[in-house]
C-alpha cells in the first residue's frame, strides 16, 4: 500500500477506508447523503494517490508528461462565500482560486508545486476552469525550451503561461480579455491552431468559438469567430443553444466535434476544420454554415457538454457482416446541473457518424439511481464530463465519465452500440467537502456528497477524477476484470 | 394432409412437452432437419405448416367465441402454385385462414389464392381484419379481411364465414407495389401502402375510407415531399408500412426504407385526413409532427408507438419520468450467405418532444450467441408484434429475427431493452432452400426463417416462416412471464 503519504488529506480521507483493501466491492445503497470517515465505494478500480488541491473547487485536470515528468494542471471554479480566498499552503496567502499545479509523476505522491491565482467571484463567477498545455517544440513557432498552459482566466479572458518550470508558472499573454463567458476551449499542440470558448461581444450567446492561431504563443493571431447560423450579431429570432466545447481531430482528421448546451437543447455539430480556419470570416450565415457537415438535434432536455471521437472503430459484433463493420462514433456527455435530481436525467449518448451527412444516436450509458439512492444523497447526481486523452492505453476501449455523487464511471466502449459499465470510483467525502443545497418550501435544505466533477487519463493508465464540491483529486487505476477490457495486465 | 397438427409436429422432430433446449446449442453451420427447436422461456404450443407456403402477415382476430388466423403469403420461390389439400388442386400463394381458438390443434381452414408470381411479385403478403359492427358503414353480420393481392390490388373479403371468404370489392388493380397497410376498424380508415401509377415511389400511402366495405372512397394519397409526381432529384426511400393511433391519439407514425436509408415520420392524422389533398410538396409537409433520418446504414421497416412509458429509472426525477417512445425495426436482407449487409436491428427513439425525436437505445441478437451467419439466409430485424392488447403492450414486444427465431425484449425501460426468451423453431422438410449469387456464384442454404410475428389478447404468440416452415403458436414461460406481469 502506497499509504506512506504524509499528506494532511490522506490521512483524513483514509481515516475511514480499512487497511490494505480500500473499495466495497458492492455499494451499500445509502438511503442519506455519505458521511466524513465513510470508505470509498468501488468496483474495478483502486484509489492510488491524491492531493486535496488547496480544497478549491475543480473543474478541468489537464495531465501532460513533461520532459519524464508528469504534471497535472487542474483548473479550478471560484470560490465559497464561506472561504471565497483559499489559503495557498505554499506561500501562506489567500488567494482566489485558479489553477493548480501538482506533480503526479509518483501517482501514489503526488506533490503540489504551485497554485496561479484566477479571477475574483465564487463558484461559476471566478477561478480559471479550463487549461490545456502544449511543448513549445511541437509547437510550430514556440520556444522549444519551454512548456506553455492555455488557462482561461474566469469569465473574462485567456491567457498563456510558461510553465517550463512547474513550479514557477509566469504569465506569457493575455490573449483576449473583456469577454463574457470563456469556458472549455482546445488547442492543437502540433499546429497550434486553438479554439477557444469565448464571449465576444455584440455577438448573440454567452459561449462561442474564437479561432487563434498560438502557434507563437507570444503572438497569438486571432483567425475568425464562429458560431451556430442565428448566434451572429446582427442576426434576428430565436439564439441557438451556445457552444460548450470542441475536440479537433487536426489537420490530418479535418474535423471538429463542437458540443452545444449543457443540460438541455444539445447539438452536435460537426465541422470540416479546413473550411473553418481557411474559410471566408465575415459572420454571415452563409460563412458560418459553409464549414459545418451536418449535425445531431438531441432531444431538447438533454445537453452535449463533451463530444469525444472515437472513429474507425471496428465493431466486433459486426465483424461478419459484409458491410458497416467498422463505424465512426462521437460520445456525447450530457451535463446534470440541478441538484437532487430536480430535472432530467443527463446521460451518456453514442452516435454513428459512419455517415457524416446523417449521423444518429444508437445507444446510451447511465448509471442506475436504485444502484446507489443517488436522488437522495445531496448534489448533483448525473453525467457530467469524460477523458479526452486518446493516448492508446484507453482509447476506444474504455473511458471515464465523471457522475457527480456517483464519482467516475469506467464504461466499456469497444462496443459502442452496447456499452456496458466494468468499474466505479466514488471517492470519501472529507471535511473539505462544501455542501450543496435545493429549496425546501422555500427554505436551503442542504446535503453533503461527492461531485467528481472532471476526469482525465494519461499515457500511463492513471486516471485523474477531481472534484466540485473542494474535495481534490483522487487518482486511480483499473483493477480486476476491467483492466483485461483495456488490454492492460 | 387434412389434418396437420400431431403429423407435422412429429416431423419437425419435436414433442410437446419439454421440447425445448435450455441452452442454445451455438451451430456452426447450417441447421438440420432433425434438430429440435432451440429456445429460452418461450413454448410451442401448437404448429400448423401453412401448406408449405412463405408466409409474411398474422392478423390474429378474435371473432365471435373464435380466434382465427388470417396469415399473408409471399408468391412461391419454386413451387409457383403448391397443392391445397382442402380442395385439392394447385393454388397461387394467398391468404390462409387457419382456426386457432385451441392454440394446441389449429385447424386449417381455407386458402384463398393469390396473384401469380414469385416471392415479392406474387402472393398477398399482408391481412389486417375488422367486424362490420365495429365499422361505421358496414354489414354487422360481417366479418372483413383487408389484403394484398401481389403487388396489383388490395381486396376486402368477407369470412364471417371463415371456411368460406367471398370477394366483396377490389381496389386498384394497376399499381406498382402494395405493402404493409393498416386499417382503423372504429372509423374504417385505411392507409394503405401502395404505388400509385405517376407516383415516384414504388410504394406510398394512398389513404381511403372503407367505412363501407362496399363502396371504398378514396381520400388521398400521400408520401414524402420528392415522391409525387412530378418532383424532380432523388427519390426519397419507399414507404413500408404506417401504425395509426386513431381520432383519439391523432398520430400515425410511419416507416421509410426498410433494407437502408430509414425514416420514421410522425404525422398528425388530422391534418392528413382533413388537409388540402393535392400532392404538392407543401401539401405534403403540412401534416408532418416530426421526422428522424435515420443513419443511411439501416432501415425502418416497422415503427410501433410505446407511448405514455412511466420509466422507474426516472421516477425521482422532477421532470421526465414518462416519456413516449417509437420502437423501430429494420429489415435485414442478409442474402443467401447469411449477413452480407450491414447488420440490421432494432432501434427505441424517445419521441417525447415530437417535433424532435432522436434514438436512444437499440436491442441486436448477439452473432456468437447462435453463429447465425453461418446458419445461411438472412440472420437480422425484420418485423414485430403489432397488437396492443394488454397482454403484452408496453412490457414485452417480440421480435422476427429470421435464423434468429422470434426474440421476445423486455420493453418496460425503453432506454435499457432487454431480452428475456427466444424460440426458434425446428425445421421440417418444408423449409426451402434460398439462393442467392455471390460474386457470381450461386449459393444455397436452407435454415429457419422467422418472418412476422403477431400476439393475441391471451397472450399467445404467432409466428411465421418465410422459407416455408409454417407457423408456430408459442407462449412465455418462466421469469418471462413475469415481464408481462402474466402469472
Amino acid at each position: 500500500m502506497p499509504w506512506t503519504n504524509s499528506a494532511d488529506g490522506l490521512r483524513t480521507l483514509m481515516a475511514g477506508a480499512a487497511a490494505g483493501v480500500l473499495a466495497y466491492s458492492a455499494l451499500p445503497a445509502l438511503a442519506q447523503s455519505p458521511k466524513i470517515g465513510d470508505p470509498p465505494e468501488a468496483k474495478n478500480m483502486r484509489l492510488v494517490g491524491y492531493n486535496d488541491l488547496q480544497a478549491r473547487s475543480a473543474y478541468q485536470p489537464t495531465i501532460h508528461h513533461q520532459g519524464n515528468r508528469y504534471i497535472a494542471y487542474i483548473g479550478h471554479h471560484g470560490g465559497t462565500p464561506d472561504v471565497p480566498k483559499p489559503v495557498n499552503k505554499l506561500t501562506g496567502q489567500a488567494e482566489f482560486n485558479g489553477t493548480s499545479v501538482v506533480d503526479v509523476t509518483d501517482p501514489a505522491q503526488p506533490k503540489y508545486l504551485a497554485h496561479i491565482p484566477g479571477l475574483p467571484g465564487n463558484y461559476e463567477e471566478g477561478g480559471a476552469q479550463m487549461v490545456r498545455v502544449c511543448d513549445g517544440k511541437t509547437l510550430p513557432k514556440g520556444d522549444a525550451g519551454k512548456t506553455y498552459m492555455l488557462r482561461v482566466f474566469g469569465g473574462r479572458g485567456h491567457e498563456i503561461w510558461d510553465v517550463t518550470d512547474p513550479a514557477k508558472p509566469a504569465l506569457l499573454t493575455q490573449i483576449v480579455m473583456g469577454l463574457k463567458d470563456t469556458h472549455k476551449s482546445w488547442w492543437e499542440c502540433d499546429t497550434g491552431i486553438a479554439y477557444l470558448v469565448s464571449g465576444v461581444e455584440g455577438w448573440r450567446v454567452r459561449r462561442m468559438t474564437q479561432v487563434y492561431d498560438l502557434s507563437d504563443p507570444l503572438k497569438p493571431v486571432h483567425i475568425r469567430d464562429f458560431g451556430l447560423v442565428g448566434q451572429e450579431p446582427g442576426a434576428t429570432g430565436a439564439v441557438p443553444m451556445e457552444l460548450h466545447g470542441g475536440v479537433s481531430t487536426g489537420p490530418q482528421g479535418n474535423r471538429i466535434y463542437f458540443g452545444h448546451g449543457t443540460n438541455k437543447g444539445g447539438v452536435l455539430q460537426i465541422v470540416d476544420r479546413e473550411k473553418l480556419i481557411k474559410g471566408p470570416k465575415e459572420p454571415t450565415p452563409d460563412n458560418l454554415r459553409y464549414p459545418e457537415i451536418s449535425r445531431v438535434e438531441m432531444l431538447p432536455f438533454n445537453g452535449a457538454h463533451t463530444v469525444f471521437p472515437m472513429l474507425q472503430m471496428p465493431v466486433a459484433e459486426f465483424a461478419q457482416d459484409k458491410d458497416g463493420r467498422v463505424r465512426d462514433i462521437v460520445m456525447i456527455v450530457d451535463e446534470q446541473i440541478r441538484n437532487e435530481c430536480q430535472e432530467e436525467r443527463q446521460i451518456v449518448w453514442f452516435v454513428d457518424v459512419t455517415v457524416e451527412a446523417k449521423p444518429m444516436v444508437v445507444s446510451n450509458f447511465s448509471v442506475p439511481e436504485a444502484s446507489g439512492n443517488f436522488c437522495h444523497r445531496g448534489g448533483r447526481f448525473g453525467a457530467h464530463s469524460s477523458n479526452e486523452s486518446m493516448a492508446p492505453v484507453f482509447y476506444k476501449k474504455v473511458v471515464f465519465i465523471t457522475y457527480f455523487n456517483a464519482g467516475v464511471r469506467a464504461v466499456d466502449v469497444r462496443n459502442p452500440y452496447q456499452p456496458k459499465e466494468i468499474g466505479y470510483f466514488i471517492p470519501s467525502i472529507t471535511e473539505a467537502t462544501d455542501k450543496r443545497c435545493i429549496k425546501v418550501d422555500g427554505q436551503d435544505r442542504c446535503k453533503t456528497a461527492i461531485q467528481s466533477n472532471n476526469v482525465e487519463t494519461d499515457d500511463r493508465g492513471y486516471v485523474y477524477v477531481v472534484d466540485r464540491a473542494n474535495t481534490g483529486m483522487h487518482i486511480l487505476e483499473l483493477s480486476g476484470e476491467a483492466r483485461a477490457v483495456a488490454g492492460m495486465q | 394432409m387434412t389434418c396437420f397438427t400431431a403429423s407435422t409436429l412429429r416431423s419437425a422432430g419435436v414433442a410437446l412437452a419439454g421440447l425445448l433446449l435450455a441452452q442454445m446449442p451455438a451451430a456452426g453451420q447450417a441447421p438440420k432437419v432433425v434438430e429440435p427447436a432451440e429456445a429460452k422461456n418461450m413454448r410451442l404450443m401448437g404448429f400448423n405448416d401453412l401448406q408449405a407456403r412463405s408466409a409474411y402477415q398474422p392478423t390474429i382476430h378474435k371473432q365471435g367465441d373464435r380466434y382465427i388466423a388470417y396469415v399473408g403469403h409471399h408468391g412461391g420461390s419454386y413451387d409457383g402454385k403448391p397443392a391445397n389439400p382442402i380442395k385439392g388442386v394447385p393454388e397461387f400463394n394467398g391468404t390462409s385462414i387457419v382456426d386457432v381458438t385451441d392454440p394446441v390443434q389449429p385447424k386449417y381452414l381455407a386458402h384463398i389464392p393469390g396473384a401469380e408470381g414469385g416471392p415479392e411479385t406474387g402472393g398477398a403478403q399482408m391481412t389486417r381484419v375488422c367486424d362490420g359492427r365495429s365499422l361505421p358503414r358496414g354489414d354487422a353480420n360481417a366479418v372483413y379481411l383487408l389484403r394484398s393481392f401481389g403487388r396489383l390490388a388490395h381486396e376486402i373479403w368477407n369470412v364471417a364465414d371463415p371456411a368460406n371468404p367471398k370477394l366483396v370489392v377490389r381496389i386498384g388493380g394497376d399499381y406498382k407495389d402494395t405493402h404493409k397497410s393498416w386499417w382503423e376498424c372504429d372509423t374504417g380508415i385505411a392507409f394503405l401502402v401502395s404505388g400509385v401509377p405517376g407516383w415516384r415511389a414504388q410504394r406510398m400511402l394512398e389513404i381511403y375510407d372503407l367505412g363501407d366495405p362496399k363502396k371504398p372512397v378514396k381520400i388521398r394519397d400521400f408520401g414524402l415531399p420528392g415522391h409525387e409526381p412530378g418532383a424532380t432529384g432523388a427519390v426519397p426511400s419507399d414507404l413500408h408500412g404506417p401504425i395509426s393511433t386513431g381520432p383519439r391519439g391523432n398520430r400515425l407514425y410511419l416507416a421509410y426504407g426498410p433494407l437502408n436509408g430509414g425514416i420514421f415520420q410522425i404525422i398528425d392524422r388530422q391534418k392528413l385526413l382533413q388537409g388540402p389533398k393535392e400532392p404538392t410538396p407543401a401539401n405534403l409537409r403540412y401534416p408532418e409532427v416530426g421526422r428522424l433520418d435515420m443513419s443511411p446504414l439501416h432501415g425502418a421497416h416497422t415503427s410501433f408507438p410505446l407511448l405514455q412509458m412511466p420509466l422507474p429509472e426516472f421516477a425521482k426525477s422532477r421532470v421526465g419520468a414518462v416519456r413516449d417512445f417509437v420502437m423501430i425495426v429494420s429489415e435485414a436482407t442478409g442474402r443467401a450467405n447469411g449477413c452480407q449487409e450491414t447488420h440490421q436491428m432494432v432501434w427505441f427513439a424517445d419521441i417525447s418532444v415530437e417535433a424532435r425525436p432522436m434514438m436512444v437505445s437499440n436491442f441486436s441478437v448477439p452473432e456468437a450467441s447462435g453463429n447465425y451467419c453461418d446458419r445461411g439466409v438472412r440472420f437480422g430485424a425484420h418485423s414485430s408484434n403489432e397488437s396492443t392488447a394488454p397482454a403484452f403492450h408496453k412490457k414485452v414486444a417480440f421480435i422476427t429475427y429470421f435464423a434468429g427465431g422470434v426474440r421476445a425484449l423486455d420493453v418496460r425501460n425503453p432506454y435499457h431493452p432487454k431480452e428475456v426468451g427466444y424460440f426458434i423453431p425446428a425445421m421440417t422438410e418444408a423449409t426451402e432452400k434460398r439462393c442467392f449469387k455471390i460474386d457470381g456464384q450461386e449459393r444455397c442454404t436452407t435454415s429457419i426463417q422467422s418472418n412476422n410475428v403477431e400476439t393475441d389478447d391471451r397472450g399467445y404468440i404467432y409466428v411465421v416462416d418465410r422459407a416455408n416452415t409454417g407457423m408456430h403458436i408459442l407462449e412465455l414461460t418462466a421469469e418471462a412471464r413475469s415481464a408481462a406481469g402474466i402469472d
